[in-house]
């Protein structure tokens, strides 16, 4: 058997302002999306995040995510703390002022996802930084988070929505499932 | 369903050498992913790793977003395009530690056959040995843009400093989309 297999992916053709998977088997022990994003907001970049089988409430998750934001200080470097966050963090994607066909990296991983007997925990990370050295802090991100949610239901629908703006045509996103025997 | 995470290609080296090159790289995959278990020839406790793309043709220039531990201290930094490569987690050096000390890395590089995506990779790794200082314990992730679209065939490994040091091993793995 595979260790990685398809569930879905997705790329998009027009501006939109989330990426879904629906009707997610529960035959795996793990989900693993990857992709590369873009958004539409008028600024160098946009943050993103996951909701878990339409949960979208305050208090649905607590996440926390150490960020980089630019070549400043290690001043810079810095845990955020949200514990009545809607969404988990996903990442940040480059901006509609960032250089044309600059597309962030992000992973991220759903852990146990099936397990009703835990609280469902994601983890992953990405960047999104520009190529032209400009010093704005926030054509330079990287971010590491974990989130949990606070549900333990079965996993079966995965939302990645972005921030301010749309996701960009080109945004992909693929998500595996990943099995344990 | 189809397997959709497989094994590429795997070089072990077996003579230091100044770079491991992966050249024609397939195209048949939407992610890759790298990973480096590695040495470096460097006269020191440890050494910077570095990936550039398609060395063959234009090299492009790139700029990386990093956040680091090193020992007991921590910081966050930007460079751009002066190197021509990205600069990844260090290395084991050759020197003053122990012989069998090695740097591991996971490398990311999303959607790296479109051409109108500017290449995008994500990474984190470590080299944490028994040594007590900023060269001897250190722990990196970031990400970083390369200014080109074109597509990513040829990869290569290489030590900031120095050489590669024999047994140093990278293996990349594919990763599809349908």
């Amino acid at each position: 058997m595979a260790a990685f297999e398809i569930i879905a992916h997705t790329e998009l053709s027009s501006g939109a302002a989330y990426v879904e998977f629906t009707s997610i088997p529960a035959t795996y022990q793990h989900l693993y999306i990857v992709g590369s994003g873009r958004s539409t907001r008028s600024a160098y970049a946009d943050g993103s995040g996951i909701i878990l089988n339409g949960h979208d409430d305050n208090g649905d998750y607590h996440m926390s995510a150490i960020l980089a934001w630019g070549p400043s200080s290690p001043g810079a470097y810095d845990t955020v703390g949200d514990t009545q966050s809607s969404l988990g963090y996903m990442m940040d994607s480059p901006g509609a002022d960032a250089e044309s066909n600059v597309f962030g990296t992000g992973h991220c991983w759903i852990l146990d996802y099936t397990a009703t007997d835990k609280l469902t925990g994601m983890i992953g990370n990405a960047s999104a930084p520009g190529y032209s050295g400009d010093t704005n802090d926030y054509l330079q991100t990287f971010g590491h988070g974990h989130c949990t949610q606070t549900k333990t239901e079965v996993i079966h629908t995965v939302r990645i929505k972005n921030g301010v703006g749309n996701y960009a045509v080109g945004t992909a996103f693929t998500i595996y499932g990943v099995n344990s025997v | 369903m189809a397997s959709t995470f497989e094994f590429i290609e795997k070089q072990t080296l077996g003579s230091d050498a100044a770079a491991i090159d992966f050249t024609s790289v397939t195209q048949a995959y939407e992610h890759l992913q790298v990973r480096i278990h590695g040495k470096s020839t460097y006269g020191g406790l440890s050494d910077d790793a570095r990936i550039s793309f398609n060395r063959s043709n234009t090299i492009g220039t790139w700029d990386q977003q990093y956040m680091y531990g090193m020992y007991s201290t921590d910081g966050v930094g930007e460079l751009f395009s002066s190197y021509d490569a990205t600069w990844l987690t260090r290395l084991a050096g050759n020197s003053g530690t122990s012989v069998y000390q090695r740097g591991v890395i996971v490398i990311t590089i999303s959607d790296y056959a479109n051409t109108s995506k500017r290449a995008s990779i994500q990474w984190y790794g470590g080299n944490v040995s028994g040594d007590n200082n900023n060269q001897g314990k250190q722990i990196s992730m970031g990400g970083a843009a390369w200014s080109e679209t074109t597509a990513i065939s040829e990869i290569r490994i290489r030590s900031g400093s120095a050489s590669l040091k024999a047994g140093t091993s990278v293996a990349i793995y594919g990763m599809k989309s349908s």
